[in-house]
């Protein structure tokens, strides 16, 4: 801490990345199929499809490495495409959870047998990813997790409930947090395990969220049967693993929602231009343009660390705090300033945003958490 | 430079800063409306005043990453503002102007017996250019016979002992450097420099990177504070409602420096957006500052509130940029201006370049 701060490494990108970037552009503009349905089943499989075409076209999975199917290109070239995806109407891939967090831990933790049964299935979205850590009791108190997984010769064998599942219903994979050892506490005892979504005993109970929106899931184990084989990183190894795959779970997902973010402000600033508040409204514009730069800034920085390899402990929370404020503070500002047109569902639908946004500062850590986080790993105070 | 060469540096300028600059002298001296005497004798040993001149004028030719870098180190040991500008940006000027006069004046700079500061105009200057005539507020070092106001077009060089100038000298809110107030009548005690677009944005972000380091300095106070200091039987640090304060901070130092990092990279590739992201952070780089000294007050208690504590002049150092951009409202309102000229309806602009 007394030592001379130093100003540290953003994202660059190079001629490639150019190149890439026209090619993008002018295969999406030929290839965009238009917004999604409205209807969430058909939106979702409208989504699948989408990830697919790109695939095939040579777009997903590019940062992979060649011998997992990707493109051996450097993460600058998701950045490009999260950024030309930005621009279609489909701007998000419908298994970024795969892409951006299970495949690269699956990298770094998975057996040879694992790498070829599960990364094909993440790029051409043929296979669906969830995730399931949170239960009942265990929320931000993550190493409270109770669900057990106990071994019967080479199966374990699952019994709990865990909440908050996204996409439970769509997926055929989940990577689930789990105890092995029965008689373990905390943080060891703890296991990832893939788990078939399809194996008989589990029970899937949509959970709406706040906007009657059927996005997450409630889902049940009883005696679910999983190879040991489908353990990732061993035995009793769970929360390095977990933990792992949570850092992975900032830098592409803070860039998509910075992007989205950036062209939900335009609109907003669409919205006053038509109405000739514009002009009354600088201060306010000019603060939000300034945070959500700061917030471009910040992941170019992630991103460039993930890239080294060099990147600070604890910093992943940095953008996750700053993601919040930024989300949250845009769709209030937008609310205040629209008033009645922000209140009625329909184009825009700022109402729904607005609501939405309270739900940044809680998921994958809630901001008290990641206060904690930066305290004890970038602070030393515990 | 390579990062090594760069790290090498400013340790060598940290090192000398470090061992000439502590609190009690600072505020010492403050009281008497002065900085230590020590300062200046150890920069011109150290050759600082030519650390932003080019190569063919006996300067070390450097980037704006190295001078920001520099730049880190004077707000994270207070540097005086006045004798931070005067290399960043007097000697350059007076290298450009290529007067006798300011022939004269480089000279006594590199040798320590002159001494100077100025002004700049809040980033973007647009259409407004300094005039030959004019009246500023300005940083100046004790005894200053040269000043300058820096301009995004051109800038201007003002004998303070020419005719019709008029110094007088008021208590700044960085009472390491004052202010002066500067009222020149004619135009015979100033001259004009051409092109200083260059200088004038690698000065902000030098600036931008002063208040980082500040900011980082008010930290890193207030981290082992926190964590020593025993109230209710256990360190302060303990508490979430400040060991939040703490992240908060830290949250904010991060967030400056990663702005820092690609307005950096935008200016050296001259990039079409580093313009936008250097108005931007004329506004967000001094307001996290800001608070993070707030925060450090805080945190220290009733210490915190002292003279002699000295954390004052790191909050007063941010308060003055603050204050010399106009304040929050009118950063704020010039990032909404520079947003709205550039609007076009909804698009995304390209990558990070």
């Amino acid at each position: 801490m007394t030592d001379l701060p130093e100003i540290p490494p953003t994202l660059t990108s190079d001629e490639s990345d150019e190149e890439l970037r026209h090619t993008l552009r002018s295969w999406i503009r030929n290839n965009d199929p238009g917004p999604p349905p409205r209807e969430y089943g058909a939106k979702m499989a409208a989504l699948t499809e989408w990830q697919a075409q790109l695939h095939a076209a040579g777009f997903i999975g590019m940062s992979w490495p060649r011998q997992f199917g990707g493109g051996g290109r450097p993460l600058s070239a998701e950045a490009v495409l999260a950024e030309e995806l930005a621009r279609s109407s489909r701007p998000q891939l419908i298994n970024r959870l795969a892409l951006y967090t299970w495949g690269p831990t699956i990298f770094d933790w998975g057996t040879e047998d694992q790498k070829a049964r599960f990364l094909p299935g993440m790029l051409d979205a043929s296979e669906l990813w969830c995730q399931g850590f949170s239960e009942p009791e265990a929320g931000s108190d993550l190493a409270s997790v109770r669900t057990t997984a106990i071994a019967d010769g080479n199966e374990l064998v699952l019994n709990g409930q865990k909440v908050w599942t996204s996409r439970a219903e769509l997926s055929k994979w989940n990577g689930m947090l789990v105890r092995t050892d029965p008689g373990s506490d905390r943080h060891s005892g703890l296991s990832v395990v893939i788990v078939d979504m399809e194996s008989p005993g589990i029970t899937v109970r949509p959970f709406p969220q706040i906007l009657d929106e059927p996005h997450f899931s409630e889902v049940f184990y009883d005696d679910v049967r999983v190879p040991v084989a489908n353990v990732l990183g061993g035995i009793d190894n769970g929360w390095k693993v977990a933990m792992a795959a949570m850092a992975y779970e900032r830098g592409l997902f803070v860039l998509e929602r910075q992007i989205g973010l950036r062209q939900r402000f335009d609109e907003l600033t669409g919205r006053l231009v038509a109405d000739g508040r514009a002009e009354g409204e600088l201060e306010r514009l000019g603060v939000l343009f300034a945070d959500l730069d700061l917030l471009r800034a910040q992941v170019y920085r992630t991103l460039a660390g993930q890239i080294t390899g060099d990147l600070p402990v604890g910093s992943s929370s940095v953008d996750k705090l700053h993601l919040a404020h930024v989300y949250q503070r845009l769709y209030s500002t937008a609310f205040d300033l629209l008033g009645e047109e922000a209140a009625a569902t329909g184009e825009g639908d700022w109402m729904h945003d607005l609501l939405e946004s309270r739900s940044v500062s809680i998921y994958s850590g809630t901001s008290e958490i990641q206060r904690n986080i930066i305290a004890a790993q970038m602070l030393g105070l515990r | 430079m390579n990062i090594a060469e760069r790290a090498a540096l400013v340790q060598g300028l940290d090192d000398v800063l470090a061992g000439t600059i502590d609190l009690p002298s600072l505020l010492e001296a403050a009281r008497e409306g002065t900085v230590p005497g020590t300062i200046r004798p150890a920069m011109t040993e150290l050759g600082w005043t030519a650390v932003g001149l080019p190569e063919s004028a006996g300067g070390l030719g450097l980037t704006v990453a190295d001078l920001a870098a520099m730049s880190v180190a004077c707000g994270w040991r207070l540097l005086p503002p006045p004798m931070r500008d005067e290399a960043l940006v007097l000697a350059p000027l007076l290298e450009r102007a290529e007067t006798t006069a300011s022939s004269a004046w480089l000279e006594g700079l590199l040798a320590g017996t002159t001494s100077g500061g100025g002004a700049a105009l809040p980033f973007p200057s647009g259409v407004d250019q300094p005039d030959s005539t004019g009246e500023w507020f300005m940083s100046l070092a004790p005894g200053a016979a040269v000043a300058y106001v820096l301009g995004g077009e051109h800038s201007i060089v003002i004998d303070l002992a020419g005719p019709g100038v008029s110094v007088e000298a008021r208590a700044g809110t960085d009472i390491s450097s004052g202010q002066s107030h500067v009222v020149v009548t004619h135009s015979g005690a100033t001259t004009r420099v051409d092109e200083t677009g260059d200088l004038y944005r690698a000065w902000f972000v030098c600036l931008l990177a002063d208040c980082l380091g500040t900011a980082h300095a008010a930290l890193a106070m207030s981290v082992p504070f926190a964590a020593e200091r025993e109230q209710f039987g256990r360190p302060i640090a303990r508490f979430q409602a400040v060991s939040h304060r703490l992240a908060d901070m830290r949250v904010a130092v991060e967030l400056a420096a990663s702005g820092l990092a690609r307005v950096i990279h935008l200016t050296e590739t001259r990039s079409d957006d580093a313009e936008s992201a250097l108005v931007a952070l004329c506004h967000t780089v001094p307001a996290l500052a800001r608070e993070v000294c707030e925060s450090a007050i805080q945190v220290h208690g009733g210490t915190g509130f002292t003279w002699e504590y000295g954390l004052h002049l790191y909050y007063r150092r941010v308060l003055q940029v603050q204050a010399a951009l106009g304040g929050a409202v009118a950063t704020a309102r010039r990032v909404g201006r520079h947003y709205l000229d550039a609007y076009e309806g909804v698009s995304v602009s390209g990558g990070p370049s």
